[in-house]
């Protein structure tokens, strides 16, 4: 009787973590380069009370076994990958991936972080930084004199400047991509890190060894689709329920034990 | 004691069983691929098969209910994820992963590339393609599509077939958690089911007749605390006062 009185609970539980990852989606509607989030589940172990063949007298075996599960647990949180919805603006340093692919950024302490947010500014220095003022690596710098700069589907960043025709390439913008995306622990900020999971960064030029397009003038959405979340919530919500009235029923069930002896 | 006591206790304790399945199969409402266990029952006629000296006769039917369970491995519907590592199986048949306890099955086709470059599931467990081979994916090779008939295609490029097999004896197959089944014991043959990519196969737990199922339960296992409460404190107290005094 316990043991199903677990199950719920175990079931509630994952029901609940669905609903947070449910929840932090929808939160991020509007967040540019926003992977959506699902969580998985898996059932958990079982233990076997009768096994199938074994003899039930000296003529008859057990036809089938007796397998008694302890319900469900999460497997996994998994993102989706894919391309969200594009977006034009009017500034020169904002770039979509188009594919594949993530902007490297470096942080603080000196290790490197991915971004699927391409909301470039320029610092002071006319460095190519995030909306948080982190850099873009390998390192971008646009000269004070700059009267427009123009970033190719390649990643070329080619700038011309007052009095001159011919336009002057200032740097190479180039994307890295994983083995495993999934692996990518985030780091809040639109920011992603590399694990041993998710493998080494493969970098590369944009549009080349299946590596995306860089677009100039343009952000990618978040990918989340709201009417999605709401029929996840309904059920996931259903769910919930489900193994809320198991405890109710279990609860029911050891009453009528206890009254048994009046 | 009264033999019917026996057989109360009998049922009840199969009905607890049967409480158990219930939970575990609404815990896995949605677990991918997950297939629910559905309970039944065959009266034991202990006294005849074992002769034990219990207070039970061969001759009339008064055996214990025990309860058995089968997994009922019929289809679920498929739900379209948009990701093209995610792949479900439509028909009879399984996915075979290598896991440190040997060759396992599994319908859950929710696939990632490893640190090595093969395809594997998301806990980590080797998918195996035809002739037990891994199926190695180049990272920097481009989109991944899988074929109906599993063959892993990486631009024009064959990279494997995925093994998909069936099992004459499913019954024999025996459930370890995390939506794996151990092979021992079955025979497997070849399967006629299809691969689809960029969907999951859902749960095929239902939600109505779990809760049908909870309600008749709920109320077999009253009946018989019913019984068993009419031995011992009716027919049993009746007994004891009545003697006690000469009636």
């Amino acid at each position: 009787m316990m043991r199903a009185l677990w199950s719920a609970a175990a079931g509630m539980n994952v029901q609940t973590t669905n609903m947070d990852a449910i929840s932090n989606n929808l939160a991020n509607l509007n967040t540019n380069g926003y992977k959506s989030t699902r969580a998985e589940f898996q059932d958990l172990l079982y233990q076997t009370i009768n096994v199938a063949g074994t003899n039930t007298s000296s003529t008859t075996t057990q036809p089938g076994s007796l397998q008694l599960g302890a319900g469900s647990k999460l497997s996994a949180m998994v993102k989706d990958f894919s391309t969200g919805t594009t977006q034009s603006t009017d500034s020169p340093y904002n770039m979509a991936i188009q594919g594949e692919g993530f902007f490297q950024v470096l942080m603080t302490d000196g290790t490197y972080a991915y971004t699927r947010d391409g909301s470039f500014t320029t610092d002071q220095n006319g460095n190519l930084v995030t909306s948080s003022g982190l850099s873009l690596y390998p390192q971008i710098t646009v000269p004070q004199d700059a009267t427009s700069v123009t970033i190719a589907t390649d990643g070329t960043v080619t700038i011309t400047t007052q009095g001159q025709t011919t336009p002057q390439q200032v740097g190479q913008i180039t994307i890295a991509n994983f083995i495993n995306p999934n692996g990518l622990t985030s780091l809040g900020q639109n920011l992603l890190q590399q694990t041993l999971a998710s493998g080494d960064p493969i970098q590369g030029v944009p549009g080349q060894t299946g590596l995306g397009t860089i677009q100039q003038n343009a952000l990618e959405g978040s990918n989340v689709d709201m009417a999605t979340e709401m029929v996840n919530m309904i059920v996931g919500q259903r769910a919930y329920e489900a193994n809320s009235k198991t405890i109710q029923t279990c609860d029911q069930m050891l009453q009528l034990v206890n009254n048994l002896k009046r | 004691m009264d033999p019917a006591y026996y057989v109360a206790a009998g049922s009840l304790r199969a009905r607890a069983y049967q409480m158990e399945v219930i939970s575990n199969n609404l815990a896995n409402a949605q677990t991918i691929a997950y297939k629910p266990e559905k309970t039944f029952y065959s009266v034991y006629n202990k006294a005849k098969s074992e002769g034990r000296g219990l207070p039970l006769t061969p001759h009339v039917n008064d055996g214990t209910i025990i309860a058995q369970s089968g997994v009922d491995f019929s289809q679920g519907t498929l739900r379209a994820t948009k990701q093209n590592l995610d792949l479900a199986l439509q028909g009879k048949g399984f996915f075979m992963v290598k896991t440190a306890q040997g060759t396992q099955a599994t319908r859950d086709g929710q696939l990632q590339i490893g640190l090595t470059g093969q395809l594997q599931t998301r806990d980590g467990a080797t998918l195996l393609g035809k002739n037990n081979l891994p199926i190695p994916i180049d990272p920097a090779g481009g989109l991944v599509t899988v074929q109906s008939d599993g063959t892993v295609l990486q631009g024009e490029n064959t990279q494997g077939q995925i093994n998909v097999q069936d099992f004459t004896n499913p019954s024999a197959l025996r459930r370890v958690g995390s939506s794996r089944f151990d092979i021992s014991g079955a025979q497997a043959t070849a399967s006629t089911a299809t691969i689809t990519q960029g969907a999951l196969e859902q749960s095929t737990v239902d939600l109505p007749t779990c809760m049908i199922d909870m309600i008749q339960m709920n109320r077999m296992y009253e009946m018989s605390l019913k019984a068993a409460s009419t031995i011992t404190n009716d027919m049993d107290e009746k007994s004891i006062t009545d003697i006690s005094t000469g009636h």
